[in-house]
């Protein structure tokens, strides 16, 4: 073990790799002495030597847990970028491993920083590139309930994975959309959480999956806490995925059409015999969300219908008992979805227009911003398109439906296409 | 008032059980009258009906039916009518026995016709025959067996003429047996035939308006009506009446025609004006609502209502019709104000100012008044859409869906880019995922299913 | 208890930058966020984020969760999503000295708040339902209202409240507009 010791002292970054490559089966067969070895490496300095022997003690069922936590935990404070790259898929098993045990033994609030720190290991822009530790650093958000802390990470714009860097799969992928759907949902942003959810879908896929299953109900539940009815699916969302899944739906199906009556108590008793399959699905509390979003989406429709009503007649029209219908007016008031006035001399609600006239600061800016973020898309776009269009790929393809259009041209572009090759 | 009837009418054209009571003086309804616009086993069925949804009408219905039903050979029925008329009529079963046994012999006959027919390979006989067969079918009750026979005719049509037969005995199997897709088809078939004189376009007219309101497509029902070409003889006699098209096509028009098409179509159309003349009830509510009066269009309305329940074909559709026109002439009435005294407008309705403001209510949130109601006040207010408001809501938002849809976009293509989807387990490949029923997710759940909750307020 | 970590910061009104300092704590020590989960929790009820404030609720240890004080924030929290005037007032109360930097700040905030909500929200409400809302004493609330430009019917002990108009705020300045604008036109050149 002095001789891996030795090696991962070593400076060459380019034979650090295959220098210690050779020791993995040795390191998994010295569960014993790995706490040894990392006392005398330096998580700094030798941080690819230390990702190794972190490895091997993954597969160490007799370790001490807060050991190894408080270890990884240092190496996360520490470690190098340069060196980790080198071996992500170690990277990742140790990540994931370390989301487990702090899950397992009750503390995932621990590993939220490190893990924070760990988003750059593998990606060259965190906001922007997923990486496998994205998706283990939402998990101990949700774990932990420390919602808020993933908030900039799942509010910036992903477009991008570097999976030869990164060593990302679809499981992360998809995983990383559902638990950011879940955090959206936890903060109440619906919209967000919507796109979260409906992303997990309409991800590229060959064969339904049950995370896209799981997502989907919970996008049905979440749409119907915005509007109180379903959107489609996407144009883009993959035919086998169209065709199938809602199938695995049907009582959120039902729910979504009992919606259309509006009536609360209706929908209530129609959502009953579903109980068991929402809470089997642990879904419940957003049905109950769902339902409860109907109150305010009445008031909120007795506003564009009337310019004055009674308290008495809302309290009529929605169902429920006069004071609390002045309550509920009077928060929706206060949360900006309604514009009214409540008169108690009278017993008399006017309701209002917006006064939003869109000629203030914050429009001009949230316009600004909104354009600026749209030229930034735009020169993404043409990157991509570029890049696309001068691949092999299309070149080839290119050429070989110019060649079935014209067989003249066969001799022609031949050469062309040797050189590219 | 012990001459008013009751109607009850169960069903309303959404699968909907609802109950339709109206009362009806039998003064107002003449059965006789009514009934002598049809002939063969429509009027039978359209007795049988009244009978059924009209206690006071109900004897003389009865009675009417069992007539015509002896007129032809189907005893099954005349049994059926005389064990529901609840001791109205005694049965002669005389009759029935002769009649059963005089069906068991034309049967034989005109099978053999028809095998004799066959065996000399005469088409027209054999076509002939098979008509034959058909009508006796017909007549009897027996729609399938019916309906066997006047298809298999096809095959021996040699004219257009021939063809045309044929498509009207199946649409009329068709009507009186419910199934309006053969209905449709062979109407759709018989127009094209080369020779239609008017009388064949009438009744193919009428019937495709008769199917399309079955499906409670009124409009495409209205316009067929209309275009029914008007013929001085009662030709269809076995499905409909002329005061029926006037009706149907009427309502229909009215329920789903803006003003013009009901200027142009309806009130102006030379033709359609000949049907209205023979119900000038219909005529008259339809001028009214064109010029505005909808309090007198409405009590016409209101007046019809009662007989209009008892015609077999429309009274699953006079509530839909109904409450489509009183909408219509609602949007109408309010269409040139901008404010509008809600209790002059409930006057005009005949209505109170409640359930006006209930029904305008309704006509506002499905966005077919543009308006919002001062309930305070009791007045109408037109609402002026702000365009420049609604530009910069639109803009903001069309802006962000196009953010978030190109930045999805993106990543989408990146993952096809690097062969990244989700596959099935058969050809897995090292990046796809397979997963029945994951594992993360099943240890997952639990951790955080009390976080949907709601805390009430 | 005290908030010795936090002390410059109470002193002055920083409650954002405690909010701030007790997020990051969180997840480095259990042990130093211990004692300030109070100083946390209130803070997230002066900004008014009750959804946060709840996760953190149920973040706290349960063991610490008994501590009275954390108790009455927490059913303070719940009566403010319930917007239950009665209880929250009582509530502010009852909190010990450490605390009343705290109180005072949050009380103040809130009545604001309210008043702002009653200013734009009626155009007449009852004495009875103002000083409910408000919690002070029928004088202090006729005084209020009147300072505020409300008039107050004597027979019916009825306020009709003045409206606070929203206030624009200006545009920005016209250079970095004017660049902004040359950007977008250079944006559109280029994409013919």
């Amino acid at each position: 073990m002095d001789a891996f010791v030795n090696d991962a002292r070593g400076t060459n970054l380019k034979t650090l790799k295959t220098a210690l490559a050779k020791y993995e089966d040795n390191l998994e067969r010295a569960h014993p002495m790995l706490d040894n070895i990392l006392s005398v490496l330096d998580p700094k300095q030798h941080s690819l030597g230390f990702l190794y022997v972190l490895k091997a003690k993954v597969g160490d069922s007799h370790k001490s847990n807060e050991a190894f936590i408080n270890q990884v935990a240092l190496f996360l404070a520490n470690y190098s970028t340069e060196q980790v790259r080198l071996a992500p898929a170690l990277f990742n098993t140790v990540i994931n491993h370390y989301t487990e045990i702090l899950h397992q033994t009750g503390q995932p609030i621990k590993g939220i920083s490190g893990l924070k720190r760990s988003l750059a290991a593998l990606s060259d822009s965190p906001l922007h590139i997923l990486s496998p530790a994205h998706t283990n650093f939402l998990q101990l958000v949700i774990l932990s309930k420390c919602y808020h802390i993933a908030l900039p990470l799942i509010e910036s714009n992903i477009t991008s994975i570097n999976p030869d860097q990164s060593g990302i799969a679809i499981q992360h992928i998809l995983c990383y959309y559902y638990y950011a759907g879940i955090i959206f949902t936890a903060l109440k942003k619906y919209k967000s959480a919507a796109e979260s959810f409906k992303f997990v879908f309409t991800a590229p896929a060959s064969a339904l999956s049950a995370i896209a299953i799981e997502a989907y109900k919970k996008f049905v539940l979440v749409n119907l806490i915005i509007s109180g009815s379903s959107s489609g699916f996407p144009r883009y969302t993959p035919p086998i995925v169209q065709r199938n899944i809602k199938s695995h739906c049907k009582a959120y199906t039902e729910l979504t059409v009992s919606f259309s009556s509006n009536n609360i108590n209706d929908i209530r008793q129609k959502a009953i015999p579903h109980a068991e399959a929402f809470q089997k699905d642990k879904n419940w509390g957003l049905v109950k969300l769902a339902i409860k979003s109907i109150y305010r989406r009445n008031i909120k429709k007795l506003t564009q219908t009337f310019m004055t009503l009674s308290i008495a007649d809302i309290a009529e029209k929605v169902d429920l008992t006069p004071s609390k219908a002045e309550a509920f007016v009077l928060k929706m008031i206060e949360d900006g979805e309604i514009f009214a006035s409540i008169s108690q001399k009278d017993g008399m609600v006017s309701f209002h227009e917006s006064p939003e006239n869109f000629s203030g600061y914050n429009v001009f800016s949230e316009l600004d911003s909104s354009i600026n973020k749209v030229i930034q898309i735009d020169g993404t776009v043409k990157h991509i398109e570029e890049k696309l269009t001068l691949s092999q790929a299309f070149l080839k393809r290119m050429v070989n439906d110019r060649r079935g259009g014209n067989n003249n041209m066969n001799n022609q572009f031949d050469p062309e296409i040797d050189e590219f090759n | 008032m012990e001459d008013d009837m009751v109607i009850e009418v169960a069903g309303s054209s959404n699968g909907e059980k609802t109950t339709t009571t109206s009362s009806l003086s039998s003064s107002e309804f003449d059965l006789e009258n009514y009934i002598n616009n049809y002939s063969g086993n429509t009027k039978i069925n359209r007795l049988i009906f009244i009978a059924e949804h009209c206690k006071p009408l109900e004897a003389e219905a009865y009675q009417m039916a069992a007539k015509e039903v002896q007129k032809t050979p189907n005893y099954e029925l005349y049994k059926t009518i005389v064990g529901k008329s609840h001791g109205i009529l005694s049965l002669d079963s005389a009759w029935v026995d002769n009649m059963a046994k005089k069906n068991l012999a034309q049967l034989d006959k005109l099978d053999s016709d028809l095998n004799t027919a066959k065996a000399n390979m005469v088409k027209d006989s054999i076509r002939l025959a098979q008509n034959e067969l058909g009508e006796f079918y017909y007549k009897s009750g027996d729609y399938p067996n019916a309906m066997k026979s006047f298809v298999r005719t096809r095959d021996y049509c040699t004219t257009s003429k021939n063809i045309l037969t044929m498509c009207f005995n199946i649409i009329k199997v068709g009507i009186e047996n419910v199934n309006y897709s053969h209905v449709i088809t062979y109407v759709t078939k018989a127009e094209q035939s080369p020779d239609l004189d008017n009388a064949s376009r009438a009744k193919l007219n009428s019937c495709m308006g008769l199917a399309n309101l079955h499906l409670s497509k009124y409009k495409p029902a209205a316009k067929k009506f209309i275009e029914t070409p008007f013929e001085q003889a009662n030709v269809f006699s076995d499905v409909l009446s002329q005061q029926d098209i006037a009706i149907y096509g009427g309502l229909c028009a009215l329920a789903t025609f803006d003003r013009s098409e009901l200027k142009k179509k309806v009130i102006d159309d030379p033709t359609f004006k000949q049907f209205m003349e023979l119900v000038p009830e219909v005529r008259e509510l339809i001028n009214d609502f064109y010029n505005s009066k909808y309090g007198s269009c409405l009590s016409y309305l209101d007046k019809l209502k009662p007989s209009l329940l008892l015609d077999v074909h429309l009274f699953e559709h006079v509530e839909v019709l109904y409450s489509k026109i009183r909408s219509k002439s609602l949007i109408q009435y309010f269409s040139p104000y901008v404010s509008v005294d809600l209790n002059v407008m409930a006057t005009a309705f005949n209505t109170t100012v409640q359930s006006l403001e209930k029904e305008i209510s309704k006509l506002i949130m499905d966005d077919s008044i543009q308006a919002r109601i001062d309930s305070h006040n009791k007045r109408l207010y037109a609402r002026k859409t702000d365009q420049r408001t609604s530009t910069f809501e639109k803009t903001i938002q069309v802006g962000n869906d196009f953010q978030n849809s190109t930045n999805n976009l993106l990543l989408r293509l990146e993952m096809l880019n690097n062969n990244i989807t989700t596959t099935s387990g058969r050809n897995k490949n090292n990046n796809g995922m397979d997963f029945e029923k994951s594992q993360f997710l099943e240890n997952f759940h639990p951790q955080h299913s009390h976080f949907f909750q709601s805390h009430g307020r | 208890m005290s908030f010795k970590d936090i002390q410059d910061k109470i002193n002055n009104k920083d409650f954002d930058g405690i909010l701030k300092y007790c997020q990051d704590i969180e997840c480095e020590s259990s042990e130093k966020i211990a004692s300030l989960y109070g100083a946390y929790l209130f803070c997230y009820l002066i900004k008014n984020d009750i959804t946060n404030a709840r996760f953190l609720w149920k973040r706290i240890p349960s063991q610490l969760r008994s501590n009275e004080s954390l108790k009455s924030i927490w059913t303070l929290a719940k009566s403010i999503h319930q917007f239950d005037t009665k209880t929250i007032y009582t509530l502010l109360g009852s909190f010990g000295a450490e605390y009343q930097p705290f109180v005072v700040f949050f009380k103040e905030s809130f009545q604001n708040r309210t008043f702002n909500l009653i200013s734009n929200a009626y155009t007449s409400i009852s004495l009875s339902d103002c000083i409910n809302y408000l919690g002070i004493s029928q004088e202090q609330t006729i005084e209020l209202a009147k300072s505020k430009g409300w008039t107050f019917d004597e027979s019916s002990k009825t306020f009709t409240p003045l409206a606070i108009p929203t206030t624009q705020s200006n545009l920005p300045q016209t250079d970095k507009q004017l660049q902004n604008l040359t950007n977008y036109v250079l944006f559109l050149e280029k994409s013919h």
